[in-house]
């Protein structure tokens, strides 16, 4: 651990707190780019590794939309490929389920959570409040690497002889809970579990010390309230997590104890195969009133990331300030606090009380509001903005496009009359995906093109990444907007087929359309790919600031050191938004780190 | 009231171990460590698990027709063979477990005066009421087995075992709702766990106070932390105490 | 660093975790006579109700005193406080279902 960084510990820190980065530590490979505890670094292991999930998760998908858009053929090649999920060039439908499974667990959990906070909030809470480095250096890269071990036993269970869990990624019971209903339930389910609760352990580490980071290591000046936007989102993001994930540990341990003990806390009533099983007494709802208590607010801890990131980032890119700041942090409030009493509309469709149903209505259109604001903000950001076109800037406007989009739908979801029709359908896909999935996609790309040169030191190429934004976006509209359609015709989800269906029968088309559009954007992520790993090595060199941005992690050394400051760290006076102040200036840009003028101190309203 | 206050701000002042580094930074923001600020949002996350499954007792046990008794199933007493002592002993327990948590609170405030001989001897005190906690808990666990409780069976109960069947015909194979064992166990078990991590956790902090480590730290926050988690496995039983033996 | 506190002080500090120690003992002696002698006079509703406010009354006094809370900064406080609410609407919400389960599997 001495070698690897001069930060062990706060207390130690404190010791060489200055000229520090004269040292030269003996690194090794394997201590500088492994077992490293520097935040940096970390957080840049969260992103490969959620890029390896996000390929291995995008795969899956590829290869049930090519079941769902061609039912009747065969795919020899396929077969070749995946020689245990195909038998006579179709694919199985166990596999299937087990793939549409996987699809959600990792997409939802290992990329969109683990890695999307992980990689931001470790590289940006530190540079952007001015701190050496997280506060607890050693339990961040335990974080990471709980996270690793949880990836390891979630990637192994794939390759189980009874293959992975496949009872969806909400594992409702009876489903899950009982080996003898699918191959799936077996092993892969225990494995699931396993992997899940190595999972929460992970987000945990990290989550405290995103938290204790955030109140306690701010530099000289640095109030909460001249925080960035993106610490205050992963801030608060932090605090979901910590508070929504322990519910899922009781959820799965119950589910444990119902899979292994024999106990009954969710099955009651249950007849396989003409024969009664003993269980008594519990009830399925139970478990998914517990998982969606999680469900919910993780759906939250998803896009509130790249809520932050897409602030930043807007208001840097069309030189103006964020427009309601204040709004904006409150609003972040109010989503916390509004996603925790909003769970079972998740359920109107469970036989729960339909009493209690229209009060969870009355609070899930109560989110409408929060978002709305944060909507209107966005735009009246842009609004008359100096709007700069660049990679960055396009998949944040992608961003609230596709927030918009599925945020709409929700209302329609949340009202438990309409649910009746659409729930279960692949409206609610076409809804969670825009406004989830595609969504904070776009905020995390946004995230890496724009600070990319943060942490690589050079620039991405924006050619790639002009091709890369309009097959992403003109591809994912394509995939999710008609299955809309598909959902109010009734067209339910997680079907193999649909060759049964006399009724379904005209969308046949439909769905190929559809898988086309899957499998190119597919292959345009791997544009993003190329670009990413070619830009490492090869990219334009970038200057200190190559925004021209006011936050402090443009003014620690682009190359990256240990300790993030040369000598002392940076002193604030100003919140961060500090653009186009001047019009007279030619410089439309005021740092952090820049003094009040005379004038601004008697400007009581300036910040 | 007023003067402890004061006390209060003088401590934390000179307590707080070097936001940002010790490089001046802000304040922190809630003036607390961050040692203390990462055991506190724990125990905060680690009461939503704690809550999640007592929620889920109250509502298995509300959507029961009949529940036992706990006067009924709670009354026997380690030496006395066939004693009738309704709650008698885990009142006991109770009892023992809010004395381990004031020998470490006493712990917590030798350690503020830096009394090195305090903290060991109150934290010794703290661990042997934990470990006797655990030992009530076996016991009280064994003797339940012995009459028949077990995660899938309930012998406490108005109906006759192997009589009823399936179905709305209620409870399966046991006289008496099943969840109550595997509830029992489950949060008890759950509890117990936290017991004994806690009494792990509180030798690892009484060989870091008698050894001298802490000592030289100049404060004596990691016992302060230990204690955190120690009250807390007490404010659980609180409510563990209130789900299965009061209501 | 030691001193911070006069021996005034630190008696004060003694003496206030003591009488906590005292409230606790005392309210669970009475919540365990009171479960043993009034269990059958009294309501079921009224007593739990009973029970559930004296178990909050001894949450209390361990989180403010035993852990320090109340001389805590209020806003601390707060950021611990405000997230029960969530529990307390799961548990509302929990219970009203539970209580709706009931009625469907045994109705009247
Ligand atoms: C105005 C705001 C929103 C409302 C009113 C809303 C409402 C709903 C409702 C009622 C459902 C359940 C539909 C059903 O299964 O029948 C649902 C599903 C879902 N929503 Fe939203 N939503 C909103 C915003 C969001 C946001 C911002 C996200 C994520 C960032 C999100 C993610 C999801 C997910 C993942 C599901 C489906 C989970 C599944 O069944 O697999 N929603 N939404
Ligand atoms: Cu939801």
């Amino acid at each position: 651990m001495q070698t690897t960084t001069v930060i062990d510990s706060p207390a130690t820190e404190h010791a060489h707190a200055h000229g520090h980065t004269g040292h030269h530590h003996t690194e090794t490979f394997l201590s500088k780019y492994i077992f490293s505890l520097d935040h940096k670094t970390i957080g840049k292991q969260f992103l490969i590794m959620g890029m390896i999930w996000a390929v291995i998760g995008g795969l899956m998908s590829v290869i049930f939309r090519i079941q769902l858009g061609w039912p009747d053929e065969t795919f020899p090649i396929l077969e070749k490929m995946f020689a245990a999920w195909y038998t006579d060039g179709k694919l199985n439908p166990e596999a299937y389920y087990m793939m549409v499974t996987m699809h959600g667990t990792i997409m939802v959990f290992f990329v969109l959570t683990a890695s999307l906070s992980g990689t931001f909030a470790n590289i940006l809470i530190p540079l952007q409040i001015g701190a050496r480095d997280m506060a607890s250096p050693l339990m961040n890269a335990l974080s990471f690497w709980l996270f690793f071990t949880a990836s390891v036993v979630m990637f192994g269970s794939i390759f189980l002889p009874t293959g992975a869990a496949s009872a969806g990624w909400t594992i409702y019971p009876p489903l899950s809970a009982l080996p003898q209903t699918s191959p799936g339930s077996g092993d892969g389910m225990t494995w699931w579990l396993i992997s899940m609760v190595l999972f929460v352990a992970s987000t945990l580490l990290g989550g405290l010390n995103y938290v204790s980071t955030v109140l306690n290591m701010r530099t000289k000046g640095m109030s909460m309230f001249k925080m960035p936007l993106t610490v205050w989102a992963l801030f608060f993001t932090a605090i979901i997590g910590i508070l929504s994930f322990p519910v899922l540990v009781s959820a799965v341990v119950l589910l444990i104890f119902d899979r292994s003990l024999g106990t009954s806390f969710y099955l009651s009533n249950i007849v396989i195969g003409g024969q009664a099983l003993p269980y008594a007494g519990g009830s399925p709802i139970l478990f998914q009133h517990l998982f969606w208590f999680l469900g919910h607010p993780e759906v939250y801890i998803v896009i509130l990331p790249a809520m932050g990131m897409v602030s930043e980032i807007l208001a840097i890119h069309s030189r103006k300030p964020i427009f309601g700041y204040k709004a904006m942090i409150f609003s972040i409030l109010g989503i916390t606090v509004l996603g925790f009493i909003v769970w079972a509309h998740h359920m109107f469709m469970t036989g729960m009380n339909p009493f209690l149903g229209s009060v969870f209505t009355l609070f899930t259109l109560l989110i409408a509001i929060p978002s709305a604001v944060k909507v209107f903000n966005w735009l009246t950001t842009l609004w008359r903005g100096n709007i700069k076109i660049n990679p960055p800037s396009m998949f944040a406007i992608g961003f609230v496009s596709m927030f918009i989009s599925g945020g709409l739908t929700g209302i329609w979801l949340g009202n438990s009359t309409v649910d009746i029709q659409l729930h279960d359908t692949y409206f609610v896909i076409a809804h969670f995906h825009i406004v989830m999935g595609i969504a904070a996609f776009f905020g995390m790309f946004a995230g890496v093109y724009h600070w990319f040169p943060r942490m690589f030191g050079r620039m991405m190429n924006e050619t790639m990444a002009y091709i890369h934004f309009a097959i992403t976006f003109v591809g994912s509209y394509l995939i999710f907007w008609p299955m809309h359609f598909l959902g109010l015709a009734g067209v339910p989800r997680r079907y193999y087929t649909f060759n049964e269906f006399e009724a379904f029968a005209h969308y046949g088309t439909l769905n190929k359309v559809i898988s086309i559009a899957a499998i190119i954007v597919f292959l345009g992520q791997l544009i993003f790919l190329v670009n990413f790993f070619w830009s490492i090595k090869r990219g334009r060199k970038s200057t200190q600031n190559p925004w021209q941005a006011n936050t402090l992690e443009w003014t620690s050394p682009i190359e990256g050191i240990h300790g993030n400051w040369e000598g002392d760290l940076p002193e604030v006076h100003r919140w961060p938004y500090d653009y186009s102040r001047d019009p007279n200036s030619d410089v439309d840009f005021i740092p952090q780190t820049v003094p009040l003028t005379e004038e601004e101190k008697k400007d009581k309203i300036h910040h | 009231m007023a003067e402890v206050i004061e006390i209060k701000e003088e401590h934390h002042v000179d307590q707080l171990p070097t936001p940002n580094n010790g490089e001046g930074g802000e304040n922190s923001a809630l003036n607390i460590s961050y040692g203390k600020t990462m055991m506190w949002y724990f125990l905060l996350s680690d009461a939503f698990t704690f809550s999640a499954f007592l929620i889920s007792y109250a509502t298995i046990r509300i959507s029961q027709p009949w529940w036992p008794d706990p006067n009924v199933v709670f009354k026997s007493f380690p030496f006395m063979a066939h004693a009738n002592v309704p709650l008698g002993f885990v009142s006991v327990m109770t009892f023992v477990l809010i004395l381990s948590s004031v020998a470490v609170v006493r712990a917590v405030q030798e350690g503020h005066r830096m009394n090195q001989k305090g903290v060991v001897t109150w934290m010794f005190w703290g661990i042997v009421g934990g470990v006797f906690f655990l030992g009530c808990q076996a016991w009280e666990w064994n003797n339940l087995i012995h009459e028949g409780l077990r995660p899938f069976y309930n012998p406490f109960g108005p109906n006759e075992a192997g009589k009823t069947t399936l179905f709305l015909e209620k409870m399966a194979m046991s006289p008496g709702p099943v969840a109550f064992g595997a509830l029992f166990f489950g949060i008890t078990g759950f509890h117990g766990f936290h017991v004994f991590t806690g009494v792990c956790l509180n030798v690892y902090g009484l060989i870091g106070a008698a050894n001298g480590p802490f000592h030289k730290r100049g404060h004596y926050e990691m016992i302060e932390k230990l204690g955190l988690y120690w009250h807390f496995v007490d404010l659980v039983w609180v409510f563990v105490f209130l789900a299965f033996y009061l209501m | 660093m030691s001193g911070h506190l006069t021996e005034e002080q630190y008696k004060s500090q003694v003496a206030a975790v003591w009488k906590s120690t005292l409230w606790l003992s005392i309210i669970t002696v009475v919540e365990v006579v009171i479960a043993l002698t009034l269990g059958h006079l009294i309501p079921k509703f009224i007593l739990n109700l009973f029970f559930v406010l004296a178990s909050v009354l001894k949450a209390f006094f361990i989180i403010a005193e035993f852990m320090h809370l109340k001389y805590e900064k209020r806003a601390f406080i707060i950021s611990l406080g405000v997230p029960l609410i969530f529990l307390v609407w799961a548990l509302i919400a929990f219970v009203v279902e539970g209580n709706y389960w009931l009625h469907l599997n045994f109705p009247k």
